[in-house]
């Protein structure tokens, strides 16, 4: 065990058992699974991407690019999880991934032989030969060999949610310069949230041995955390990652609810918040950059401030003879920490020349590592002294640091790019990169714990000034100030051997210097090219030091050279969190209709049309195949009545002074004739000529009119007639709203439609309710509405009421049609007589016909404008070759058509080029006794009578067929008027 | 002539539906009327409806009440009456001042109230409710479906197109018994 006595914010009276690789472990809740497997004296966490060289964790938090893991199992296994900050719970399943069949024995480490073949670019060059290899041989092995972890392959059962949050101020990061923001912003009144990925408040005063206000610097966020948690105007969040920055003060954000939890009882595992802030003050902090040099990755070479976050909050020695390597003085404290807690230092190599380390071990100044050995993990390490001499240094853990990078992804979110500083040789935030944040402490390259907590202050006064808030000045605690000095080092020159610089996709300074040789100079082509910076972590440890290489190659400063634009997310995020609530049913709301109960009651079968649920068919006795129930139901309708919910297609309610002018400008033909009492089909066309919708039109009163659009138009339409009546004509007085909820409405059809009402209206006469005729009407004391219009030709009304008396109307007119032998009908039979009828749906006005096309000129009134009239007096809307609606009728052995068929020629071949058309809707007429169609054919109005072929290629049917009207049955229309 | 009756369906809920620290009811009025006042009418509308209501038209985004009964604003240029009332009476009233149309049955009325009903709104809904005061009312989407927000002294008020009640139940459930179960953990 590699636990320190004492010390660490964890609790050591308790112990959790948890698994790696099958193996048992026992952590202490405090703990990640990374302290805990280095506690337990496991180095080797993982397998690199490409080389599947042995890895160990290189970090401390969510930067990790090298010990990932998938924790979990079956549907709940998640991947590409950093041990750096899953925390241990009670019987956890961890596994390391990328290597096969073990972690100790890779079989694929063969990669790192072959190398010099699999450099950066490398799949560019080959894969090429033979042209057959690579859809067959090539792409399945890349396909397999790709990718970082393994999904389950199942369902993910867990619960996520989204949520919406609103205040004055957000803190994003809750360490010095965090937490005295969030403290002084609190006391001046502002509602506050304070949001830290960790899950313990304090950021780097929990990893380091330092005073604040007297204290140790985790006692202080201890207690600052718990003042904060007591203030009712404070929200803190803990385990929330705040992923970007968006427009208007909107900030995503990854809340962890249950991921620390073996069961979380039905609590989210994660919330993905939008957080909308007036203010935003950025304390995100900053992460140490590693320095690359041949063999820098081996299990055991760390972060230097890693090394002390496993000893100081974790209570874990990262190794028992540790050497440092710096070009910082964050180096020496790494050296004199450790030895205070008893650990051997067996060296501290710092890269600067002009230095005196007062460290009581063996220093080396003006030197650097050239190289490392062991195997499965570091055991002693090569020195390059100042004189050039090489020194064996053994050490079961090298810490190093090549010097700070402020954390200032959120700032480039909107496309601001950041500003170098010489004197930190590190990137800063420029001002205004996102309107009303400001950054502060070590993500504004102020590292010194003192300067965090002033710039903390000041940032959280400056919010209440802007909000005119209360002032106020709370003191700013005494703290360490040192800044510490640095000098650049990035990769240590004229060695031999491979320096890595992104861990996680393997990519080396040599690859880097092979894109400069390629010319792939710009950091967004180096970037590519090599992928650097396109792995999981987001190069947050690998951007700076390849963007250093390739300003040394190119002459460039680094500023000159610049950085690649950083995009949110800031961590990976996970898909069940962006799409919370949006899984199977919850993908759309469901529209119910008032019998929908009634229905299913009667096992219905449902068929979803935009929103809407409708009854497509109901089973009777016996019945086991739709056509079964669906012809049935036709000839029910045809020879006796039927009744269906046709609730769902939209109403709306158009009343004023100018209705009527309005609707004469909406509809191609005239409305504002119509007189009281009389309905009237109506054709309504775009801007540019195309058919938007049919429907009726009824007038229910003086200047009150009631419109029917199709079911899945009725937003639409509605859309168009607001925008019409806001924007192209705002003089008309005319008002409209939707009542397609307000009322049930219910179609009777058949010969036998009057014989039923007349049970339940009282006056139902031809006279009193004519073809196209409307009225109101009592129904057993309820006031409803009557329309004599049909959709399948036969003698039929429509009849509404107030929903809620829907479901037991429905319910009564059936009983009464079975009586009368017929009953209830649903989507598949209304389609089938319908195209009996040769009336149109959006299969036919799918946007690219016009009324013309549909055989509706006659509708195209010659007296008045109209919406869409001028554009479809255009010469190529006009001309008598474009495709018109027909009927189709097989004639040939083949009695099958299929909807979407293509029309071609009886002697021509069934390609694009000979296209005369195509079928919109088929069905099989029990009426005619075959299956019948309606199509659109080139010049089909004068081809009536001749023969053409209805042909699908992809399922093979090839129908011979005869091109006649589409009025298949009543064409006169006889029993619509009877 | 009729020898049989009409039933209305039941209400979407039942007994309010409690989890945690939220109590989720179907409060449905006796009835809703939209009123859209024509060209120049405004004035008219509003001194109908003191006549008969004593009430005003409240100004865009408001609630104004009387006892039992309320205006709220609904939209452009459109609001809602509701609350037991005569509409015979009133639609009669507002004739050739204002399009009268009955929603009594187009909209389910829920009630989320409790110490956590702001809490589980924030899962269903985009609106800064804390900025969100008595006597305000907004149109937005809840749970992806469009609605009405109002405010009450308890939690809110919150009105669904008729057809979506069941999959806005479902959603709101949803909510309540995940951050019910946060809360636990």
């Amino acid at each position: 065990m590699n636990r320190f006595p004492t010390g660490g914010l964890i609790d050591r009276d308790i112990s959790i058992p948890f698994t790696f690789d099958g193996q048992t472990y026992t952590a202490h809740p405090g703990d990640t699974l990374a302290s805990a497997l280095l506690a337990n004296g496991v180095r080797l966490m993982g397998r690199s991407f490409k080389y599947h060289r042995p890895r160990g964790v290189l970090t401390a938090g969510s930067e990790e690019p090298n010990a990932l893991m998938e924790i979990g199992i079956g549907a709940d296994c998640t991947p590409n999880t950093r041990a750096t900050t899953q925390e241990v719970y009670n019987g956890m399943v961890a596994q390391s991934q990328n290597r096969f069949p073990t972690l100790k024995a890779d079989i694929l480490a063969v990669n790192d032989l072959l190398s010099p073949f699999l450099g950066a670019g490398f799949y560019y060059k080959t894969f090429m030969w033979p042209k057959k290899f690579w859809e067959a041989v090539y792409e399945p092995i890349i396909r397999r060999a790709a990718g970082l972890g393994r999904l389950s392959g199942q369902a993910d059962t867990a619960d996520y949610d989204k949520a919406w949050a609103y205040c004055d101020v957000l803190i994003i990061g809750g360490g010095p310069a965090g937490l005295m923001a969030a403290l002084t912003a609190a006391k001046g009144g502002a509602k506050i949230i304070l949001a830290d990925e960790d899950f313990i408040i304090g950021g780097r005063l929990n990893s380091e041995q330092t005073e604040v206000d007297g204290k140790h610097s985790q006692r202080w966020a201890a207690e600052v955390a718990t003042q904060l948690a007591e203030m009712p105007n404070v929200r803190v969040m803990t385990r929330t990652t705040v992923t970007g920055a968006y427009d208007g003060g909107t900030y995503g954000a990854v809340e962890r609810v249950g991921d620390h939890i073996a069961d979380a009882h039905g609590a989210p595992r994660q919330i993905f918040w939008r957080i909308v802030a007036k203010h935003t003050i950025l304390a995100a902090g900053a992460t140490e950059r590693p320095i690359a040099f041949p063999n820098n990755d081996r299990p055991g070479i760390m972060l230097a401030s890693a090394v002390r976050t496993y000893a100081h909050r974790y209570g874990v020695a990262a190794g028992q003879r540790v050497a440092v390597f710096t070009n910082n003085d964050d180096g020496w404290r790494t050296a004199r920490d450790l030895m205070a807690l008893g650990v051997t230092v067996t060296g501290l190599i710092d890269a600067r020349t002009d230095v005196a380390p007062d460290v009581d071990c063996p220093v080396f100044t003006g030197a650097a590592v050239v190289g490392t050995g062991g195997r499965l993990g570091i055991e002693r390490l090569s020195v390059r002294t100042s004189d050039g001499s090489i020194q064996q240094i053994n050490a079961d853990c090298l810490a190093v640091s090549g010097g700070w990078n402020p954390s200032l992804h959120l700032t480039g979110h909107m496309g601001g790019k950041p500003t170098w500083r010489e004197d930190i040789a590190a990137f800063v935030p420029s001002p205004d990169s996102i309107p009303n944040l400001v950054t502060v402490g070590a993500a504004n390259g102020t590292f010194s714990t003192l300067g965090a907590l002033k710039e903390g202050m000041a940032a959280a006064k400056a919010a209440l000034k802007n909000l005119r808030l209360k002032q106020v000045r709370p003191k700013v605690p005494a703290a360490d100030d040192a800044q510490g000095a640095v000098t650049a080092f990035w990769h240590v020159p004229d060695v031999k051997g491979r320096s890595w610089l992104d861990f996680q996709n393997d990519v080396t300074v040599k690859d880097i210097a092979v894109a400069h040789r390629e010319n792939f100079r710009s950091v967004e082509h180096m970037k590519r090219y090599t992928t650097l910076g396109m792995a999981t972590d987001q190069g947050k440890m690998s951007n700076m030091g390849a963007l250093a290489v390739m300003s040394a190659l190119t002459g460039q400063s680094i500023p000159e050279t610049g950085t690649t634009i950083f995009r949110p997310p800031y961590t990976p995020v996970q898909m069940g969190a962006l799409g919370a609530g949006a899984a199977g049913k919850g993908f759309a709301p469901e529209r119910l209709t008032t019998s929908h109960d009634w229905a299913t009651s009667r096992g219905a079968s449902m068929i979803e049309v935009g929103l809407w649920h409708r009854a497509s068919w109901f089973p009777r006795e016996g019945e086991t195949y739709w056509r079964q129930s669906c012809d049935r139901e036709v000839k029910m309708v045809r020879e006796a009545v039927g009744v269906c919910d046709v609730s769902t297609l939209g109403k709306i309610d158009i009343q004023g002074p100018d209705a009527g002018v309005f609707l004469d400008r909406v509809y191609t033909n005239v409305f504002s004739t119509l007189k009281v009492g009389k309905v009237r089909y109506g054709l309504m066309l775009r801007e540019d000529g195309m058919v938007l919708d049919d429907g009726t039109t009824a007038c229910i009163g003086q200047n009150h009119y009631v419109m029917t659009t199709t079911t899945g138009a009725a937003g639409p339409v509605m859309s168009h007639l607001e925008f019409c009546a806001q924007c192209l004509w705002p003089e008309l007085d005319v008002t409209m709203i939707s009542v397609t909820e307000q009322w049930a409405q219910i179609a009777v059809a058949g010969p036998k439609s009057r014989e039923l009402l007349a049970g339940l209206i009282d006056d139902i006469s031809n006279e009193s309710f004519p073809f196209m005729g409307c009225g109101a009407v009592s129904i057993s004391g309820v006031n409803g509405r009557l329309f004599r219009i049909s959709y399948s030709g036969e003698l039929a009304y429509e009849i509404a009421v107030p929903a809620r008396y829907g479901e037991s109307l429905m319910d009564e007119l059936v009983k009464r049609a079975e009586a009368l032998g017929g009953g209830v009908y649903g989507m598949e039979a209304l389609n089938v007589l319908r195209i009996e009828k040769g009336f149109l749906t959006h299969a036919e006005m799918d946007g690219r016909v016009t009324a013309a096309d549909m055989g509706m000129s006659g509708m195209m009134s010659t007296k008045k404008d109209f919406i869409g009239k001028v554009s479809s007096q255009r010469d190529g809307l006009n001309d008598p070759m474009r495709e018109q609606l027909v009927g189709i009728k097989p004639t040939g052995a083949v009695r099958q058509i299929l909807g979407g068929s293509i029309m071609v020629n009886v002697d021509a071949d069934p390609i694009r080029e000979n296209m005369q058309g195509h079928v919109t809707s088929v069905c099989y007429s029990p009426t005619l006794d075959g299956m019948i169609g309606l199509a659109f054919v080139k010049g089909g109005h004068a081809r009536i009578g001749q023969t053409i072929r209805a042909v699908d290629l992809l399922r093979n049917v090839d129908t011979l067929c005869e091109i006649v009207s589409p009025q298949f049955h009543d064409p006169e229309g006889e029993k619509l008027r009877g | 002539m009729a020898d049989f009756k009409l039933h209305p369906s039941e209400a979407p809920i039942g007994q309010p539906i409690e989890i945690g620290e939220t109590i989720l009811a179907c409060i449905q009025p006796a009835n809703i009327l939209s009123i859209a006042p024509f060209k120049g009418q405004g004035m008219a509308v509003t001194d109908t409806l003191k006549a008969v209501l004593k009430l005003a038209l409240p100004t865009v985004g408001k609630v104004t009440a009387k006892k039992h009964i309320r205006a709220m604003w609904a939209g452009q240029g459109q609001w809602f009456v509701v609350g037991d009332i005569a509409l015979e009476a009133l639609a009669e009233a507002l004739d050739t001042k204002a399009a009268v149309t009955d929603q009594s049955d187009a909209w389910v009325v829920l009630t989320l109230e409790g110490a956590d009903a702001s809490e589980v709104m924030s899962r269903l809904c985009s609106l800064d409710l804390g900025a969100l005061e008595q006597g305000q009312t907004a149109r937005a989407e809840f749970a992806h479906m469009m609605s009405c927000i109002t405010p009450t002294s308890a939690g809110f008020e919150i009105m669904i197109m008729r057809s979506f009640a069941k999959t806005a139940i479902h959603h709101t459930r949803e909510a309540m018994r995940k951050l019910a179960a946060q809360q636990a953990l």
